[in-house]
């Protein structure tokens, strides 16, 4: 019998299977509520005592968060694969293969390294990523809040004040319950009859974890002003605001373009999307929820 | 010069788009919008290796326009798409 762990996020079951990897993750904030115990099987990420290199052709590359380690992302016969290494050694510290749209197969050269609980949460991340993205499921930069059962994403690039804009509404409406879903990377499904956001494992440096989906209402794209101006985008610059914001390693070959091509248009076409020129203060937050929720 | 083999053209919202993306990380994405002009000089030209005198031939040969506004317009274009990296020379 195989250790593993299943997950239900997005109204998906993630199974991670692996003793070394279960016990990585049983420390991670974020995973536990997500945890289920039905012995079905959806999704399932193997991590196993090696995986050898073969065959890889880079499609793109970047840095981790903080810059600790340095992402691959590339194709492999018959699929993806997906590797860190570490910034200083240059040492693989994770390595994940996808291939076919059911499984994928991890490995973890040491994981006693001392940021490999951080690189295990995006190495998983990555594979939710690939698994989703054949069925509108895609995980969104974004903060997203949640009043009156809707939920309305934020999105910037990084330092924009997405978290601070959030962190406006819930201070802001205090009394008119309005509560934060995910800080950093909650998940769209454009699968279903309608697009839901959901809340996930990965919230970034907010620990904000809720297995719970809303409708999605609305989404603002946020720039930093002088002054605090809301206009609707038209649907090409709606699908200018939110495309960046899904996972950019997907975005260098044609096939995970199309699908994310696809799933954001259809979220275009379905929900209205603004921009926001903002300062950090409540005005901001007052006149994004009047114009959206055209009440107030 | 020639259109990188990398650029496709995409419908999305009732318009003609190429997606450029940036070397790394997040946010790096550029939308490129082809109006009907634009994208007739796309559909000869995506195969070719041209000059600017031959997106000017094209103007003239498909639109009413003087010599000059086909000098303006293909000197334009050729600008505007090698300065978001969809020509090469």
């Amino acid at each position: 019998m195989t250790d593993s762990a299943t997950y239900r996020i997005a109204d998906r079951l993630f199974t991670v299977e692996g003793g070394q990897a279960l016990r990585l993750l049983s420390a991670i904030e974020g995973f536990g509520i997500f945890r289920t115990d039905t012995p079905q099987r959806e999704w399932v990420v193997r991590v196993g005592e090696s995986l050898p290199a073969a065959g890889f052709s880079p499609l793109t590359d970047f840095d981790f968060a903080d810059g600790e380690a340095h992402c691959h992302f590339g194709s492999i016969p018959g699929g993806y694969a997906f590797f860190m290494t570490d910034r200083d050694s240059g040492a693989e510290v994770f390595r994940l293969h996808y291939r076919g749209t059911s499984s994928a197969d991890a490995f973890i050269p040491d994981t006693s390294h001392p940021h490999m609980p951080d690189f295990l949460r995006f190495g998983l991340w990555m594979a939710f990523s690939l698994f989703g993205a054949p069925l509108g499921i895609l995980p969104v930069h974004s903060s997203v809040v949640v009043h009156k059962g809707q939920s309305v994403l934020f999105l910037g690039e990084s330092g924009t004040g997405k978290s601070t804009h959030s962190r406006l509404w819930l201070d802001t409406f205090r009394a008119d319950a309005v509560r934060l879903l995910n800080d950093d990377s909650p998940i769209l499904s454009v699968s279903g009859p309608q697009i839901l956001v959901h809340g996930s494992p990965w919230s970034g440096k907010t620990p904000c974890y809720h297995n719970r989906s809303f409708p999605l209402l609305a989404a603002v794209r946020l720039e930093q002003h002088k002054s605090n101006i809301i206009s609707r985008l038209s649907p090409l610059e709606a699908f200018s605001a939110l495309y960046p914001s899904c996972p950019p390693a997907l975005m260098y070959d044609e096939l995970h373009t199309d699908r994310i091509v696809s799933a954001v248009s259809a979220v275009v076409s379905a929900v209205p999307l603004y921009r926001l020129q903002c300062l950090p203060d409540a005005d901001a937050a007052r006149l994004c929820r009047k114009t959206i929720f055209n009440d107030l | 010069m020639k259109i990188k083999q990398s650029c496709k053209v995409r419908q999305v919202a009732g318009e003609n788009i190429i997606l450029m993306q940036g070397r790394s990380g997040g946010d790096m994405t550029r939308v490129v919008s082809l109006n009907s002009t634009s994208l007739f000089l796309w559909d000869r030209l995506k195969d070719a290796d041209f000059s600017a005198a031959d997106v000017k031939a094209l103007l003239l040969e498909q639109y009413e326009v003087s010599d000059e506004v086909a000098q303006r317009d293909a000197d334009r274009w050729v600008a505007d798409l090698k300065a978001n990296g969809i020509i090469e020379e």
